[in-house]
């Protein structure tokens, strides 16, 4: 099959592109790979500083700075490969007028990079959490499956994204203010403890939360199978899985159907 | 006669639009006929046939604009055929253009292995042939330094060193023949020489030089407005392009 034979290609392709980025990303800033570990840890100080603030000094969930700091790590990752995967083909335009690229391992290069630094951002947790003495549990194995359905689900959302990205120059605008209402939506520094119990049109409240938002459910179960030592919602995780097929084929099917008009509309 | 590596069977290629999409466009073309709609579809090449055989130099020649390059776009496969078909029995295919085609971020160095992994080399393949394309390019030092540092010139010196280094069955260029200072001009055209002499490569340069046609294509494919005016041996076409644009 074309797929299976593209990947084999040019498989070696993104995931070199993906470390240059990296490499170039250091070797163009001050503090170079340090910004991968204080960029979270400053923005966990932001958002606890605030918060605390506002609630008059006392946030009443425990831990707050590490589950602010969870909560951005995985948040980020899925955010900035959407974010860049809108311009991705525009941004690649000099290298695809001159040889033939697959258009998903241009999208699979950026989630590359962000993987390794929610990596970094993951390992960055458990420190923290052997600082906090939060006990280890078994269950933080369970951190695996859930980074998998997280990565799928995020690659199918960016090659849609990428997709109409080439066709809609200003689509960035939309996917920026469309992320940052999810970034809101999804408990990045709050618990969704507030839907719990609640019933909407005679369902329950957090469990539609759960089937909508699909980061808001991911973030809450790193949290809980790291913090917490519970397991994850198993049948959720399915759900979002199929979920991440479906747009991950619909995305394949998309960019490799249109791939040879992106350069002449670009 | 033997199996075509190149096959190019009635191609037209059309651009759909100038620029991306706006609501603008789409409310202008709501209430027109369809041969009136801002941004019609525009036929760069038109019902175009040719084939290449295994070993052959085929020259493109045109006036500016008629389709020389989105054809070459074609065969290396950036570009798709809105009708007819191309086919390239070949699996490695490079395309020698002016031109930028590396990440300026990144330095000369990484680009030579990523220009390597998107023409489909292998790790190792690349890197027997690191030190002689880092040589040919004369960069010296500055192969470890970001691409957007280099002059225009260190770019396509760059540029030809890794497509003409990295050997492909199929090498397409477009309008090369002049890179870089003098000295290296020369140095280049002694490779691409080299390369065209190669029993087993196929090659399909677009050119406007006469003599430099004459000398190493066997076949001339000559497009005017997108059509295929005339294709065969080249002296023949050659002939027959020069008194056309003489008058």
């Amino acid at each position: 099959m074309r797929l299976v034979n593209d990947i084999k290609k040019f498989s070696r392709y993104a995931w070199y592109n993906a470390v240059a980025e990296l490499k170039a990303q250091v070797a163009e800033s001050y503090l170079g790979w340090l910004w991968w570990i204080l960029d979270p840890l400053l923005f966990m100080f932001v958002y606890s500083f605030v918060f605390v603030t506002i609630r008059g000094g006392q946030s009443n969930i425990e831990h707050f700075p590490l589950f602010v700091f969870i909560g951005l790590t995985f948040w980020n990752f899925f955010a900035s490969t959407v974010q860049s995967s809108v311009n991705v083909i525009r941004s690649y335009r000099a290298v695809l007028m001159k040889t033939y690229i697959p258009k998903f391992i241009l999208v699979l290069m950026l989630e590359l990079v962000n993987l390794i630094k929610m990596m970094i951002g993951l390992g960055l947790s458990i420190v923290i959490m052997a600082f906090l003495r939060i006990p280890f549990t078994v269950h933080m194995l369970e951190v695996i499956p859930i980074l998998f359905v997280y990565i799928i689900l995020t690659f199918g959302m960016s090659l849609v994204v990428a997709h109409i990205g080439v066709y809609i120059a200003d689509f960035n605008n939309i996917i920026t203010v469309v992320l940052r209402l999810l970034f809101y939506l999804s408990g990045v520094f709050f618990t969704l403890d507030a839907f719990e119990g609640k019933v909407f049109f005679g369902q329950d409240l957090l469990s539609i939360y759960n089937m909508i938002i699909p980061t808001g459910f991911i973030i809450k179960q790193f949290r809980e199978v790291l913090m917490y030592g519970y397991g994850a919602n198993y049948s959720r995780l399915l759900y979002w899985l199929i979920g991440g097929i479906i747009l991950t084929v619909i995305g394949l099917y998309l960019t490799y159907k249109h791939e040879n008009n992106y350069m002449k509309v670009l | 006669m033997k199996k075509p590596i190149i096959n190019v069977d009635n191609v037209t290629i059309c651009y759909k639009a100038g620029y991306a999409v706006s609501y603008k466009t789409i409310f202008k073309n709501l209430f027109k006929k369809k041969d009136n709609k801002v941004n019609k579809p525009f036929e760069a090449v038109k019902n175009v046939s040719f084939t290449v055989q295994r070993g052959e130099t085929v020259g493109i020649v045109g006036e500016n604009g008629s389709g020389k390059s989105t054809l070459l776009r074609a065969l290396v496969g950036i570009y798709h055929p809105d009708k007819g078909e191309v086919k390239v029995d070949s699996e490695k295919v490079s395309l020698l253009a002016l031109g930028i085609g590396f990440q300026s971020r990144l330095t000369g160095y990484q680009n030579i292995f990523l220009s390597g992994y998107a023409m489909g080399f292998k790790k190792q393949e690349i890197e027997r042939k690191l030190d002689e394309i880092i040589e040919f390019s004369e960069l010296g030092e500055f192969i470890y330094k970001p691409v957007k540092t280099y002059s225009s010139g260190m770019y396509s010196k760059l540029a030809f060193a890794i497509s003409s280094t990295l050997s492909t069955g199929v090498l397409l260029i477009d309008e090369v023949l002049s890179v870089g200072d003098i000295r290296f001009q020369r140095k280049s055209q002694a490779r691409i020489m080299e390369m065209i002499n190669d029993k087993e490569r196929s090659v399909v340069i677009v050119s406007h030089s006469d003599d430099v046609l004459r000398e190493i294509c066997n076949k001339i494919v000559w497009l005017h407005k997108g059509e295929l005016k005339m294709f065969g041996e080249a002296n023949e076409v050659l002939d027959a392009y020069t008194s056309f644009m003489r008058n």
